[in-house]
């Protein structure tokens, strides 16, 4: 189901599709904190200084929520970015948004998978924070972070026992139990289990035993003795040790496919 | 909306630096995500310029599963359980299969309808490894919305045509040389046109003088066979095959038990490996200087080695004759001799190229014949035979078991006088042996070269006998021994009887020690025929 409806075309809504729009690249610790951070408030400040006949400066400037958003342990982030504009050459770059409909909605009217055209990149920028004594710090501690090699030695008073014999196994108590529970096989009318045997070839032409045992819920033999009656037993690859209806119990839809199967079988026999 | 607006917001004035200020927002709508998409510049892609743009993720379910037979799920032919159980039976050889994610398909972009431009944006990794992207758009409040970027996909344009194959390719190049030929073609269907009547007359010319050729073969063939009928019977012809069938027969059964000899050889000197190599002359040489010194036991491998060669040559003929052999006919004997004939001539032929191969040279050969032709024509016949004779007193002096019932047998280079000698003797014993003079006769006629039948079958050649008698002087005996012992399928009387022939060929100076004939050929002697 969800393959077929992800695999359909889907029209692209191009409403937005000549809408300038910036690309631009941030740090990772700006990233972490913009994604806490709610979606009401004021992230950061862009600030673009024009000096007569000279290039734009643009400026990032984390607002003070967001700096305030850090957990315990964790170092300050520079405040002042610097945004390096470049334009975007050699290639065409747009934007498209993928709107996903959330599963667990329990909307009226079912959402449905939507893409919007966002808009054509025309300029990318790239942010630089100053190299002040806070991103130094940061980097300081990055760098220490990285350099602390992953497995580390450690003496052991004793030995440690990471696996312990266990006389019982959980599963094989449930198993234990729920058969407890079942009881028996019992060997039901002929008629019943037929009317289920019939019931399950309808679903399918080849059953292993051991589904057919599971399904009817009766002993082995008993099974077996009316299988013989009126099934055959495949001995052969395709479809070896599965059983089939005999040709004249079974009247499936695709009337060639029957048919080879009964020549294969008449060779068989 | 485009940036130039989002910069130029305000009106410049040149005095001061102007400063615009926008706060930038993150709105939390996760069910939104930005994408990249990314087009070549070289493409031209306008986002403007597109109408009713479709989008949808490749469907890869096949090549996802792979090979798998289409089972139906349900209903007949159906198994029950066989996906599970497909499943367990890979898990128990190690291989988890992972589940396929529409959602890590590419896009497929369909521009401006059916007939616009079809792409496929491929996702593309680790670039928001080490950094973030986002995308800055307006809000209607004049705020900046920051949106994160999740993937990048790279649109790359899907051929709408096939592209060829390599041996569709060049079938067409070829044929694309043909197009750009058609003048040529013209110019020489023209050509030909005229030149046809002349052609047709060089046609008949050719014919004409290829007739007289075939004639004066015919004819020399059928003089042969009056010559052939007036001697022999069409039974002996018969007799004759049976013979070599069977002789044909133990060299097959020789032949066996050769390999297994060499293999036993080859064990014992490793080290001469290279000796083994199928004939190159270079190595035969060598060897030869080798074993002048050697001493008898060495001389013994050497022969098995040649043997070797000489059976495979013998393969060859043998197939020609055999081939011949099928098609008896009784009462068309004397034609089918005919054919026999010339079949035996090319091969014979062939067998002579081998023996070019084998760095005996033609030229020598020629040599060979001229002088004994000189000799034939010089001395009287009556001489040879007289030395024939004398021959034969040396093997009645040393009867070995084969010998004994072996009878005077002309030489067969001499056809004319022989022959009534040959009737003379008459005996059916005779009769094989008539019948290779005559074939050799035939050959010798024919075609005027010193081959002698049988003799490369068997691997006495007139080399090999000039090599034997060129180390040391040599009795006939001695020299039948040396052949005898290398098995040549042949019975004994053939094998004499080829010798006499060779040696007949050799003229090798014969000198008497003890009261035995010694034959050798000089080293000086031998460079001379070259």
């Amino acid at each position: 189901m969800s393959t077929s409806s992800s695999h359909a075309e889907k029209d692209l809504d191009l409403a937005n599709a000549d809408r300038g729009v910036w690309l631009v690249k941030v740090p990772k610790y700006i990233a972490s904190k913009w994604e806490k951070a709610p979606g009401s408030i004021e992230v950061a400040k862009l600030r673009i200084t024009k000096h007569f006949k000279q290039k734009a400066e643009v400026t990032l400037k984390l607002s003070e929520a967001v700096l305030a958003l850090k957990e315990p342990g964790e170092h300050d982030i520079p405040k002042q970015h610097k945004l390096d504009v470049t334009t975007v050459i050699q290639q065409t770059l747009g934007v498209f948004s993928h709107l996903t409909p959330n599963n667990n909605s329990d909307a009226i009217v079912p959402e449905t998978e939507k893409l919007f055209m966002e808009g054509k990149i025309v300029q990318k920028l790239e942010c630089r924070p100053h190299a002040d004594n806070t991103y130094m710090k940061l980097k300081l501690e990055s760098i220490k972070k990285a350099s602390i090699p992953q497995r580390q030695v450690q003496q052991l008073q004793r030995a440690v026992q990471n696996f312990k014999p266990v006389s019982d196994h959980k599963h094989n108590i449930e198993y234990a139990e729920k058969k407890k529970a079942e009881g028996k096989k019992m060997r039901d009318d002929k008629d019943v289990v037929l009317d289920m045997l019939f019931a399950a070839f309808e679903k399918h032409q080849y059953y292993n035993i051991k589904d057919l045992v599971k399904i009817t819920r009766q002993p082995v033999v008993y099974l077996k003795e009316i299988l013989n009656e009126v099934c055959n037993y495949n001995l052969k690859n395709p479809h070896r040790n599965m059983w089939e209806l005999k040709p004249e119990y079974r009247h499936y839809k695709n009337d060639k496919l029957t048919n080879t199967e009964m020549n294969k079988n008449n060779d068989s026999d | 909306m485009n940036s130039s607006s989002l910069v130029g917001k305000h009106q410049p004035s040149i005095a001061q630096p102007q400063i615009q200020e926008f706060s930038i927002r993150v709105p939390k709508n996760n069910k939104k995500k930005h994408n990249v998409m990314r087009f070549n510049a070289v493409l031209k892609v306008d986002f403007k310029e597109w109408k009713q743009v479709k989008m949808e993720r490749e469907n890869n379910m096949k090549d996802f599963k792979g090979l798998e037979e289409d089972m139906p799920k349900f209903g007949a032919g159906s198994e029950f359980g066989r996906d599970a159980r497909e499943e367990a039976r890979r898990k128990k050889f190690g291989i988890t299969s992972r589940k396929y994610k529409p959602e890590d398909q590419p896009w497929i972009l369909k521009a401006n309808g059916k007939t616009g431009k079809k792409f496929k944006g491929i996702r593309e990794g680790g670039v928001s490894e080490n950094a973030a992207y986002y995308v800055f758009t307006h809000a209607p409040d004049g705020a900046i919305e920051a949106f994160p970027l999740h993937e990048w996909y790279n649109f790359q344009p899907i051929q709408r045509y096939k592209a060829l194959s390599a041996e569709e390719a060049e079938q067409e190049f070829s044929r694309r040389n043909k197009v750009m030929n058609y003048f040529s073609l013209m110019l020489r269907k023209r050509l030909r046109n005229d030149e046809d009547g002349g052609e047709d007359g060089d046609l008949l010319d050719g014919e004409k003088g290829k007739k007289p050729t075939k004639k004066e073969k015919d004819l020399q063939i059928s003089e042969m066979d009056e010559w052939m009928d007036s001697d022999d019977d069409d039974d002996s012809d018969s007799d004759v095959k049976e013979e070599k069938k069977k002789s044909d027969e133990e060299v097959d059964a020789k032949k066996k038990k050769k390999k297994g000899v060499i293999k036993k050889k080859k064990k014992k000197n490793a080290s001469d490996d290279e000796a083994f190599e199928e004939s190159d002359d270079g190595d035969e040489e060598g060897r030869e200087c080798d074993y002048i010194s050697d001493s008898s036991a060495s001389d013994s491998e050497l022969e098995s080695q040649k043997e070797i060669k000489s059976v495979a040559e013998e393969d060859a003929l043998r197939k020609l004759l055999a081939s011949d052999e099928e098609d008896e006919d009784e009462e068309q004997a004397d034609k089918k001799d005919d054919d026999e004939k010339n079949d035996e001539e090319d091969g014979k032929e062939k067998d002579e190229k081998d023996k070019d191969k084998s760095g005996k040279s033609n030229d020598k050969k020629k040599d060979k014949k001229k002088g004994k032709k000189k000799k034939d024509d010089g001395s009287d016949s009556f001489s040879d035979i007289e030395s024939e004779a004398e021959q034969n007193k040396d093997y009645n002096k040393k009867p070995t078991s084969s010998q004994s019932s072996r009878s005077a047998t002309p030489t067969p280079t001499i056809t004319g006088t022989m022959d009534s000698l040959k009737r003379n003797i008459g005996s059916s014993s005779d009769l094989i042996q008539a019948k290779k003079m005559k074939l050799e006769n035939s050959y010798s006629l024919s075609s005027s070269s010193s081959y002698i039948s049988g003799s490369s079958e068997s691997g006495i050649t007139e080399d090999a006998v000039r090599r034997y008698l060129m180390r040391k002087p040599m009795t006939t005996t001695e020299l039948l021994q040396k052949f005898k012992s290398k098995k040549t399928g042949l019975s004994s009387e053939q094998i004499v009887t080829i010798m006499t022939k060779i040696l007949k060929n050799i003229n090798p100076v014969s000198q008497k020690i003890k009261g035995k004939m010694y034959f050798s050929i000089k080293a000086q002697h031998h460079q001379q025929l070259h």
